[in-house]
This record gives C-alpha cells, structure tokens and sequence, in this order.
C-alpha cells in the first residue's frame, strides 16, 4: 500500500486551503479550517485521506474536508466528494458505516422556565421510553422481516402511515424522509436481522437525545423564519441505521473489495474499495444504502414520537399543545444523485457526504416550502455539556462545496485519553453543575463523551459561517441528555 | 502487553488493539478474546453450556479476520448474544473453524462497555515476524 504524504498545502485565504494535485490524485482537495483547527488535523492521517479520496475514478470538483475533518475509515469524517454517474464510482467507505446518521430538531412553544423542576422527570421519561438498543434494552416494536422490508423501502413515511407522526413531519426531512431507489430484496438476512432487533433504538457511543433551548440568536430574521425565538425549549435527537446499516456497509465492503480489483481499480486503501455506479455491484449497494437509510429516517421518527410522548407524561398536556414539531432532519453519512452546477453547466452529480450536512440555500428545488425564504436548516450538534447550532445552507456552499458544510465538532481526544481525563470525576455530577441532567446506560459512554473530548463546536461552526458555507441562525444550550 | 493478551492502539477517533500468538490459530483466538473484553464485561459464565461450531470463510487473512469478528458482533446485535469461551479449531485455506460458548446479554448482570458498529480494514494488519504471528485491528465505534 503506497501512502501520499502531504507537504504542499496552499492557503487560499483565513479559511481555505487547497491540496494541489500530487501523485496519482485526478483533482485537487480543498480543506476549509483556520490555522487552529489546522493543526488538530495535522497530527492524523486526514489531509493523506482527502487526497486517496481524489485517486478515485470519474471524480467531479474537487475532493473537499469540512473543518470538523478527522480520520475516518477510507474517507476522512467530514469529507464531501462528487462523482459522475456515467464514468465515476460509489464507495461504501464514502458513506461510513452508520449509513443516514443524522440528526433532527423538534421546536416546541415551551420556554425555558416551564421547564422550572421538571428536567429530571424529562430525562427519566426519556431513558424509559426511548430504548437504547443496547444488551437487553429492546424496543416493544418488532416486526416480521416482511414487514421490516416495508420500512426499509419507504423510512418515515412508512412511521407516519403507522401513526408515528404527521405528514407535516414527512415535510421537514431531507428527501421527505424516503429515498426512492430502494431495494429491501438485496439486503442481506443478516442485516435484516439486525435491523429487527433495533428499529426505534438509539445506539450507544455518540448517539443522544438532547432537551435545550435557544440561547442565542444570530440572525433575528432567519430564526424567526424556522420558528426559533430566544428561550425556547428544543429537543435534539441523533442517531443513525444502527446494526441494519452497519451490516450493510459491512457486507458492500467485502463484495467491493473483489469489484475493485476485477476493474483494476488503483486503491490506496482497502476501505475505499468502490464500484463503478452503473455497475451492477454499484447499483446494488446503492439500493442496499438507501433502505439503510430509510431505516435511520424511520428510526429517528420513532425516537420522536417517544419524545413527545414523554413531553405529554411529564406535562399532562398534547403534544400539539407544546407546538413539538419537526424543525428539520439532515443526513450526515450519505451518498445522493444531486444536480450542481460544474464548470458552468448543470449536471447530475452522486455526492458523498461522511460526516457533512446537506446545505442548500433559499429559493433551491430541494429546500421544503416553509424555509424558501430562509435557507434549509442546518443542524450541528456540539459535545453534551456546551452548545449545538442551527445554521442555514447557502449559495456559496451550493457553488464550492455541492451544497455541503460540517456535521459536528469532532473528536479531540481518544477514548483511552478521555477515559484517563474523566478518572476520579464524578462527570453525571459535574454536567449537573453546568446546568446539564445527563442520564447514559453506561458510565464507560459517558468518560468518553465527556465534553473535553471533543473540539469546541464554536470553533467548526465559525469557519463554516465565515467561509461562507453555512450561515449561523441560533445557538442552542443543553439541559437535560440522554445516552444510550 | 497486559494480561488480558493484547494491547490498545489508540488515535483521536479510532479504537483498535493489537494481539499475538504463536500460531495462525492462537492468533485469531487472542483477537476474539481481546475484542470480546473490550465489548463486554460479563458477569458469569454457564460453564454448562454447549459450544456451538461456528465456520466463517474469507479470501485472505485480513477478510477471515473481520469476517470472523464481525461474526460476533451480528450474533449480538440480532441475537442478543456474547460469547463467554472461545477455542479456535482450526484455519484451513479460507476458513476458520472454532468452537464458541454463547449465552444471552443479561443486562442485570452484564455491561456492554463498547458499542462496536463494526471491524474495519483500516490499517488491519496480519503478518508474522520470526515465529510470532501479529495482527492489528480496528474498530468503528
């Protein structure tokens, strides 16, 4: 395996910096990130990760990293690339294994206040009825692999047909909730398996649900256009296609790995093994992706239920009464067929997002009727003890960037390090201090959550904000996490 | 390396670990039990319980091996199971053939302290220098 080594970055201004094309790269990459968030990513194999990325055949544009890039599998987290879908490919790698992990925004007509000695009941709510999925805390619902294969070919809308939700729901999520090319006959047994066992679970590791409020607002016009005012009481949820996408990747990655070479792909990096995206390998895995991601819509729709059932126990009230309704739900690992414009002329385009948001800007075909004006939300959940944002997409992003910006803050230390940090720390107690009532199934994820493991996500956000590429709307604080 | 027989490679966002052994077969028996300490803490074992034969195949080491471990990972995620024992019989060709001690997930008893979501090929490693075979492994969590 050859290794490029990167010495020639290019600063193009504060923000950008460009990968001149070196070795067997087809394009060059660009790297958006200050001299700060430079040097966290100097020390780990990303920038080599944004370049292998640009070996890849029929790329488009360039080979791009968000500023909350770190290492990642094949791809670097945070890596935005664009192929064509006559001579390009489709990468497993490019997508992650937790295929539509996303994150979604609830609004609510609650302040803050009202939530006055009510917020350990919410997170105790919230921890009995939303089940983790981990070990034995399986969820009620278990449907028959028939039945499952119906949620895999149409995601939300299939909750919504069930009585999960509302068709106002269905109009506040990416691609309505339902990617269309779906195909549940080439899921593999295993991953349909998997898939039963966890369908309305929220995983473990990063995965959470956050009751906050809108803290501060940025733009007084555009927050008011997504319904956000000051104080406000909000709910996060992000989760992903749990153990169904996990093994869809999985299984796409060992069918690939003999695909690449029987095309004589030049890969530097088995898991950026790929196919030709009108292959039928490539065609398969992208109708394997897409019910993975229906799965993760459907998942996410479940878990919003649960919240709003929560939200009635606690306050005795309907849900509609407490105005929780769908801000937005964005894709962060996903690989879509989207129309750009490259080289001045609009073409159809496969991008792939690992670790980026979707960020289309007003007036775009794809932007839901209620933010024509304003942009499509844009959600980047920080750490558990500080702060998320909400930003909007942009032209400029839909110019440099296929419409894409950051997904989150990125890791600042390992596990193992933040494990060695948290030792002797009462962290449940020292989140309650900064005002956060944490509730985690184990203490092992909560050590290794803990917010110094993580980059300040102010820090990510101001790069997307001032490159451009994303506009701030309001900043949101926790009060109350649940872990699985 | 510790006495749990492996040792821990660490960057910012990945978790791996790094085992030995003096043949193929111990090799691939250390990797499971490593990864299954790192999984789970499990609070006893039901010595009376059968082992079952489970036979996974790859096209080289590096397939057998996430194939083999990502093995365990679906008979958890789907069957709510851990395996307890594990005796690698052998590794033949393209196969490898051991003998696993399964029970069910007890979350009274039991933690899980990794959600896993899978094995990767990034940087996996298999050789053997000398007489000791070597593998590094990491896992997307």
């Amino acid at each position: 395996m050859t290794e490029l080594t990167i010495h020639n970055l290019r600063q193009i201004d504060e923000y950008r910096w460009l990968l001149p094309k070196q070795g067997k790269m087809r394009t060059e990459g660009m790297l958006y990130l200050d001299r700060k968030l430079l040097e966290h990513v100097k020390n780990d194999k990303s920038i080599t990760q944004v370049a292998n990325v640009a070996w890849l055949p029929g790329i488009v544009g360039r080979s791009l990293a968000m500023p909350d890039m770190h290492q990642g599998y094949g791809f670097p987290i945070g890596g935005v690339a664009a192929f064509d879908p006559d001579q390009g490919v489709v990468s497993p790698g490019g997508v992650g294994y937790d295929i539509n992990c996303g994150v979604r925004l609830l609004r609510s007509t609650l302040k803050k206040n009202d939530l006055a000695g009510e917020i350990e009941n919410i997170v105790n709510g919230l921890f009995a009825n939303v089940p983790s999925g981990v070990g034995s805390k399986q969820p009620s619902l278990r449907l028959s692999k028939k039945d499952l294969k119906k949620v895999l070919e149409s995601g939300a809308q299939w909750a919504v047909k069930n009585g999960f939700g509302s068709n106002d729901d269905l109009l506040h999520i990416e691609e309505g909730g339902n990617l269309g090319w779906a195909d549940p006959e080439i899921v593999s047994d295993r991953a349909l398996e998997r898939g039963q066992a966890q369908l309305g679970t929220l995983g473990s590791g990063n995965h959470f649900v956050e009751v906050g409020f809108v803290d501060t607002i940025f733009d007084e016009k555009l927050a008011r256009g997504i319904g956000l005012f000051q104080g406000q009481v909000t709910v996060i949820i992000h989760t992903g296609s749990r153990g169904l996408g996990h093994q869809v990747c999985g299984d796409y990655i060992r069918i690939l790995q003999n695909v690449s070479r029987k095309y004589g792909f030049d890969l530097p990096d088995r898991e950026l093994c790929c196919a030709p995206v009108h292959s039928t390998e490539g065609k398969q895995y992208l109708a394997a992706m897409a019910c993975a991601a229906n799965f993760a819509f459907a998942n996410r729709q479940l878990i919003t239920e649960e919240v709003r059932r929560t939200f009635e126990q606690v306050f005795s009230l309907g849900a509609q009464k407490m105005g929780l309704d769908l801000v937005y739900d964005v894709c962060h690992n996903i690989a879509k067929f989207e129309n750009h414009e490259v080289d001045g002329r609009q073409r159809e385009v496969l991008v792939h997002r690992k670790g980026a948001t979707r960020a289309f800007p007003a007036h775009h075909p794809k932007v839901p009727a209620a933010y024509q004006e304003t942009g499509q939300p844009v959600l980047i959940p920080g750490d558990m003890g500080r702060y998320s944002y909400v930003l909007v997409g942009t032209d400029r992003a839909l110019k440099e960037t296929f419409g894409s910006t950051c997904h989150g803050a990125g890791r600042l230390m390992s596990r193992h390090a933040a494990k060695k940090t948290a030792k002797g720390h009462n962290i449940t107690a020292e989140l309650a201090e900064m005002g956060v009532t944490v509730k985690g199934a184990g203490r092992a994820t909560l050590v290794e959550e803990i917010p110094g493991a993580y980059k300040d996500v102010e820090d990510v956000v101001r790069v997307v904000h001032e490159a451009g590429i994303a506009r701030k709307v309001a900043r949101l604080r926790p009060l109350g996490v649940i872990k699985g | 390396m510790p006495s749990q027989g492996y040792r821990i490679l660490e960057h910012t966002a990945d978790t791996g670990f790094e085992v030995k052994g003096s043949s193929k077969e111990e090799l691939f028996e250390a990797a499971a039990r490593a990864f299954f300490h790192l999984l789970w803490e499990i609070g006893t074992d039901k010595e009376e319980s059968r082992p079952e034969t489970i036979e996974v195949l790859g096209s080289d080491l590096e397939e057998l091996m996430v194939n083999f471990l990502e093995e365990f990972l679906y008979r958890y995620d789907a069957k709510g199971l851990v395996c307890t024992q594990i005796k690698v019989v052998s590794i033949t060709g393209a196969m490898i053939h051991v003998k696993a001690w399964m029970q069910g997930f007890d979350s009274d008893r039991d933690r899980e302290l990794l959600g896993v979501k899978a094995v990767t090929y990034h940087q996996l490693y298999i050789g053997r220098k000398d007489d000791t075979w070597i593998a590094q492994i990491f896992l997307d969590i």
